[in-house]
């Protein structure tokens, strides 16, 4: 399976850009940790990429420098042409962790409330807007209970409805299912892509799981730890919609065998 | 929720039960080993010492009373301040640390008369070491619930460009709010210690003036009884807290443990 074009660029400039961005960890100690070296992504507007690697390799780390969370040692990121702090001043973040992160005193409804609460974005608008989110993920009927009377696959759900309610135009997902059982996962992988359809975004989307991240991506960057590095860029080539079934054509198989082996390869094994 | 109610009476009814045997086993051993009053007066000779003397007992127990709620409310809010400062700064929490701890590793004995030399016998003394006594729980307790808060829960809020202070306002203090309840009800039992301790080394009214005084005196019953006053002090001031946990903190009222 060769390289192709991404589609990135293709309609002007990227939505997402880091340019050589690298980081190194100061660990206390005086020692220091390079967790990424001269990586550089360009993510077209809607477009669907995931991060895969092995433990260690610095996605999160990625993901919290593309937040402007975190400081990269060197190199940029732009998001529309902008440093991230200006995209979280705008409002254009959205981000769903490997753990729900929900405040229990807060009702589900009032959860996806907190981050429009927060930006003063408050309105009969915003309200209707939760209730249409809500009902996406399916959660209408549990909007007003409280997280600890929820399933970890509603609350992940309830999560995604957060992270949307500020209408972002980039949504950050850092092993948003990885917790989950084997079925709620690819429930939610489903959910997902129909979200998703409804409402483009574009996603960048981390995960430990290559099949996984086939079936949901437009393109996987796979990635080597120590220092974290891109080892392949690969677009998938199934059509959207896509129905689960896609996971047994050979097209598939194909791109999952590929990374498969580029990964394990990656990792000395012993 | 009927079903809890239950249970809770059925426990108060125990406890009730139990405190009764308690009182009674007492009274039939003093009477039956003949034991002197002097050592150990029965529990119905507190409770004529109570009714005898209640009219002094309620004056002592009010001045009491009085300066355990003023000391108790500058120490609470001194550990809440100290709290947020140093949870929020990590350089304040450095400097901070030690004269904090110098606090309550100090003997407080050994500061009240020195702080009657300087603020005389007035209730400043009396306030000041009341609050030493009672800010320490409130600060630890909160300072732990103020980091209880998850660094995904900050990175959540800092996506939309959250300041400091709206990450206090709506995660990191209503997520402290149960630990801060557990600091104030151990700071309610410190500051009875405390008001005991202050009136001991100085003082012309109060319970802990009163039970220097009736020891003095060897009025065993009298001694007893303000013992007596004291612990259900202790508890009133106690309960309260716990009646406003239960009022206010969201952890109980859902729950959740
Ligand atoms: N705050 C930090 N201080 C020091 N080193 C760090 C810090 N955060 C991450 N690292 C190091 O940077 C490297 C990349 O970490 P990162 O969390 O980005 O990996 P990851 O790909 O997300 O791993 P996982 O799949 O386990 O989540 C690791 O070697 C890690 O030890
Ligand atoms: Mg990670």
């Amino acid at each position: 399976m060769a390289e192709r074009d991404n589609g990135s660029g293709s309609e002007g400039r990227p939505l997402v850009s880091l340019r050589n961005v690298a980081k190194t960890y100061e660990v206390d100690g005086g020692s220091t940790v390079a967790a990424l070296q001269s990586v550089s992504i360009d993510i077209a507007d809607k477009q669907f990429v995931s991060l895969i690697g092995p433990s260690g390799c610095g996605k999160s780390t990625i993901m919290s420098i593309v937040a402007g969370l975190l400081e990269p040692s060197t190199g940029e990121v732009l998001i529309d042409g902008h440093p991230p702090a200006r995209a979280r001043e705008a409002h254009e973040l959205g981000i769903v962790f490997q753990q729900p992160v929900l405040l229990p005193w807060r009702t589900i409804r009032a959860n996806c409330r907190l981050l429009l609460e927060v930006a003063g974005l408050r309105s009969a608008e915003t309200e209707t807007r939760i209730q249409e989110l809500l009902e996406l993920v399916g959660l209408q009927d549990f909007a007003d209970l409280h997280p600890n009377q929820l399933s970890g696959g509603m609350r992940q759900r309830a999560a995604i409805a957060r992270a949307l309610c500020l209408d972002p135009l980039l949504l950050l997902m850092d092993e948003p299912f990885a917790a989950l059982d084997e079925f709620t996962r690819l429930q939610l992988n489903k959910e997902l892509l129909r979200v998703w359809a409804q409402r483009r975004k574009t996603i960048i989307f981390v995960t430990h799981n290559i099949a996984e991240a086939v079936f949901l991506s437009d393109r996987v960057i796979a990635m080597s730890p120590r220092p974290g590095c891109v080892i392949e860029d690969l677009a998938i080539p199934l059509p959207r919609p896509r129905h689960p079934d896609v996971r047994y054509t050979k097209d598939y198989t194909d791109c999952v065998v590929h990374l498969q082996r580029l990964l394990e390869s990656a990792i000395p094994v012993g | 929720m009927v079903l809890k109610s239950t249970i809770v009476r059925w426990r108060i009814l125990g406890a009730a039960l139990l405190l009764v045997m308690l009182l009674v086993s007492w009274q039939a051993g003093v009477v039956l080993f003949d034991v002197p009053g002097y050592l150990l007066p029965s529990p119905l000779e507190i409770a004529q010492a109570l009714w005898n003397n209640h009219t002094t007992f309620a004056e002592h127990t009010l001045v009491t009373l009085g300066e355990v709620l003023i000391g108790l409310g500058v120490g609470i809010l001194l550990g809440l301040a100290l709290a947020v400062l140093m949870s929020w700064s990590p350089l304040l929490n450095n400097a901070l640390y030690a004269p904090v701890l110098a606090t309550q590793t100090t003997p407080i004995v050994a500061i009240a008369p020195i702080l009657i030399i300087w603020f005389g016998v007035g209730l400043t003394p009396k306030v000041i070491i009341i609050a030493i006594f009672s800010f320490f729980p409130v600060l630890v307790n909160t300072l732990s619930g103020l980091q209880a808060t998850s660094r995904q829960m900050v990175q959540l809020m800092k996506s939309v460009a959250a300041s400091d202070w709206q990450i206090y306002r709506y995660v990191r203090i209503p997520m402290a709010l149960p630990h801060v309840f557990a600091g104030l009800r151990l700071a309610a039992a410190a500051a009875v210690v405390g008001a005991i301790v202050v009136e001991w080394v100085s003082s012309t009214a109060g319970l802990g003036y009163l039970l220097i005084l009736y020891q003095s005196r060897l009025n065993i019953d009298e001694a007893f009884a303000t013992l007596v006053i004291l612990m259900l002090l202790g508890v009133t001031v106690f309960a309260l807290f716990a009646w406003l946990e239960r009022r206010f903190s969201w952890q109980k009222r859902l729950g959740i443990e």
